[in-house]
């Protein structure tokens, strides 16, 4: 932030502080409910403009939630204010908050055009495919392809087709489409081709009253290019402002993706009057030979027996290519409370070696790590889980009994229970579950986060690599702060041991840590336990292969977080 | 009051006072250590047997050890300030609860503090025992007491008295509420 907007802050917060109505637009009264004040940020604390920012219910770090609200982020560095305020509603618990990233080119505004009946739009592209074939014209991809090619920008494309309303089926190009594509099925014969399908599919989706014109245009910039996903983002939730339609970018396309498949039956019958339209056309037709006139109505019932197939694929091609481009262009899910504001600095790819290494670095110890703040992936606490806390506990006595009894448990694994029944209960407590066990094939990898060279020692080790984030780590492993620094891990080659019990982890309560209760860790992932070789530590130095850096403590870091108390005078309230 | 309400906070005080023991036994690790890296003394074995493996004489290892105890001693001791806090603020059956768990909690997350430091593998020592086997009779108490399934009637009703007794009795733990 530059100086003028501290020096803002600052005043904002002296007037706050001192009692009274905060002054300018800092706006008490508005931060009586729920809510949280969100920026997302550049790595040199620029602040990314025009992102669309999806806030959701808990969904364990991923996009995919249910949907609280979502827009498009607004700070500039001209801005006064370094947040913006989003309004929680009802919804007074933990949420999760993710991003698009940031298209740049501005808005564009077009007229909207005159509607004519749907009926009369169909049978003006049959009439034209018709005509085309009849006058011999050499049709060809280029001059066919219709507005899938042609240079309209995403924003144009967005804008016009919510300014326009649904549904709209008289516009230029959606017309010029179908007769393309109808033109490719059935003179160029080319029906094995699924991008022709899904050009007919984005045509005639667009007489769905529910989705429009919208669903076309989504539907052809994303087939062209999936990264564009933020961008037909920003632009629909921005042309929501001009119109006042109550349409939402991310919910609309989350839930198009679903009604893609769910209007297979519908765009069929379409399609199938389209030809049957087209059909009539060229029987009428009497400049063609008999035999050109009746290759055609073959190829037409052809296309009448293979459409609903064809439709169908398209639509999950269509599909596939929509949840593709969500998944693949939205950040990972940041938790933040109520009242709390949150900075995400924006991902770069890490270009820093994070390993292997044949040694341990100095630099995966993480100098300088804090331990203070609430772990990464905390979640609030409630009666439930600390009843399962203490059910576990309660039952993990009666585990080991159990496991005792089991004829079939490796005698390794029976002996270091044995050896040492106080610990190995202490153990089955950090288990969900009651574990099972399993004998280690020859050359198996096992991980393990460490804070050190010998950290290699511990006996609790993981199956996978951990996460990308710290915080999908902290909270799947439920490891505290204070216990690890998440600095690095290891692969170590097993066998020896020969087993080891394997289970879901327990949650970690953090009520042990004073300003951290209330909250925890939510546990859920695997643990492997190796069993003790007293004195000596069970995975000996020499079964190290590899030694990496955490991708959260890599030279240049992918997505960060930073949460802390909101105040009021931050926001654009 | 029931013998068992007795029995319970008889335990939550035992617990208590075995956290500040440990507490000291740290300090005496630190001392020894510092000693060996200051005047060469050989540390005991009862320390060797409890630090990471071949470790007792790399000074630098050492050094960072005496801090690492330093952040241990702060995690303990934080601990035993919740669990202080938790009793002495006890208003309903559920804090209860919460105080059950720090108690029984105590040796794991101690054990795990302790990582950088101590080999997760030692049973015994006189200087500075394991976590779980220096837990071993406050565990072994809990869960002879604490044998309802959580959440039942006999087990609302076992905190429910605890709770009372808290409450109109007697509170150890009542300097700690401001805290």
């Amino acid at each position: 932030m530059n100086q003028i907007t501290n020096e803002y802050q600052k005043a904002q917060e002296l007037a706050s502080s001192e009692g009274g109505r905060v002054a300018a637009d800092g706006c008490q009264h508005c931060h009586d409910g729920n809510w949280i004040h969100l920026r997302y940020e550049y790595p040199d604390e620029q602040a990314v403009t025009d992102a669309t920012y999806v806030v959701q219910k808990p969904n364990g770090g991923e996009p995919g939630g249910e949907v609280i609200t979502e827009g498009v982020l607004t700070v500039t560095e001209l801005s006064r204010h370094k947040y913006i305020h989003v309004d929680l509603g009802d919804y007074d618990g933990e949420v999760e908050v993710f991003f698009f990233d940031d298209p740049t080119e501005p808005v564009p505004f077009e007229e909207p055009a005159p509607v004519e009946d749907e009926r009369t739009w169909l049978e003006r592209a049959a009439e034209s495919v018709a005509s085309g074939m009849a006058s011999g014209a050499q049709w060809s991809w280029q001059t066919l392809q219709g507005d899938f090619n042609e240079d309209m920008s995403t924003g144009q494309i967005i804008t016009n087709a919510i300014v326009t309303a649904v549904p709209v089926v008289d516009q230029v190009a959606d017309l010029r489409d179908l007769i393309a594509n109808g033109k490719l099925l059935i003179w160029e014969k080319r029906y094995t081709e699924l991008g022709v399908w899904v050009g007919v599919f984005a045509c005639l989706i667009g007489l769905v009253p529910s989705l429009g014109s919208l669903a076309k245009g989504v539907i052809k910039i994303i087939w062209k290019n999936a990264s564009e996903m933020g961008r037909v983002l920003v632009y629909i939730n921005k042309a929501l402002h001009r119109t006042g339609m109550r349409v939402n970018g991310y919910r609309f396309v989350t839930k198009l993706a679903d009604d893609v498949v769910d209007q297979v039956g519908f765009v069929a019958q379409k399609f199938d009057e389209f030809l049957d339209l087209t059909a009539q056309k060229v029987s009428l037709l009497k400049n063609l030979s008999p035999d050109i006139v009746n290759d055609a109505l073959a190829t037409i019932e052809e296309l009448c027996r293979i459409g609903p197939q064809k439709i169908n694929a398209a639509a999950h091609a269509i599909r596939e290519r929509i949840l593709r481009a969500i998944g693949d262009y939205a950040t990972k899910a940041f938790a933040v409370l109520p009242g709390q504001s949150i900075i995400v600095q924006r991902a770069i790819r890490a270009f820093g070696k994070l390993g292997p290494y044949k040694s341990w670095q100095r630099a995966m110890g993480r100098e300088g790590f804090d331990a203070a703040p609430l772990e990464q992936g905390a979640k609030q606490i409630n009666e439930n889980i600390e009843v399962r806390l203490a059910n576990i506990r309660k039952a993990a006595p009666r585990w080991y009994n159990e496991l005792l009894e089991d004829k079939k448990l490796p005698g390794t694994l029976r002996e270091a229970m044995k050896q040492d029944p106080e610990r190995f209960i202490k153990v089955l407590e950090t288990f969900g579950s009651k574990p099972t066990y399993r004998n280690f094939d020859p050359g198996e990898k096992l991980y393990r986060v460490v804070n050190d060279e010998k950290g290699y020692e511990g006996q609790f080790w993981s199956p996978a690599k951990p996460p990308e984030t710290e915080a999908e780590w902290r909270a799947r492993d439920a490891v505290l702060n204070e216990w690890n620094n998440g600095g690095g891990y290891i692969i170590a080659e097993v066998p020896p041991p020969p087993a080891a019990f394997v289970g879901d982890i327990a949650p970690q309560n953090l009520a042990q840590i004073d300003g951290k209760e209330g909250y925890y860790l939510e546990g859920g992932g695997t643990q492997i336990w190796l069993p003790r070789d007293y004195p000596k530590p069970t995975i000996k130095s020499d079964q190290i292969d590899e030694y990496w850096y955490t991708d959260w403590n890599a030279s240049v870091d992918a997505v960060r977080a930073s949460r802390k108390a909101g105040t009021i005078s931050e926001c654009d309230l | 009051m029931t013998s068992e309400t007795q029995q319970i906070i008889a335990l939550f005080l035992h617990a208590d006072q075995m956290i500040v023991d440990y507490v000291a036994k740290l300090d005496q690790v630190q001392n020894h250590i510092n000693a060996r890296i200051e005047n060469g003394v050989p540390l005991p074995n009862g320390i060797k047997i409890a630090l990471h493996h071949d470790k007792e004489n790399d000074i630098s290892w050492l050094r960072k050890a005496v801090d690492d105890l330093d952040g241990d001693k702060q995690v303990i001791k934080g601990h035993l300030h919740q669990l202080r806090k938790t009793l002495g603020k006890a208003d309903s059956d559920r804090s209860i609860l919460q105080a059950e768990l720090l108690v029984l909690d105590w040796s794991t997350n101690a054990d795990r503090s302790m990582e950088t430091v101590i080999n997760q593998n030692y049973q015994n020592s006189d200087l500075l025992p394991s976590p779980p086997h220096y837990w071993a009779p406050i565990a072994q108490e809990w869960r002879q007491l604490f044998k309802y399934e959580t959440n039942s009637q006999d087990d609302i009703a076992q905190r429910t008295s605890v709770l009372k007794y808290l409450q109109n009795v007697r509170n150890p733990w009542a300097g700690y509420r401001a805290t």
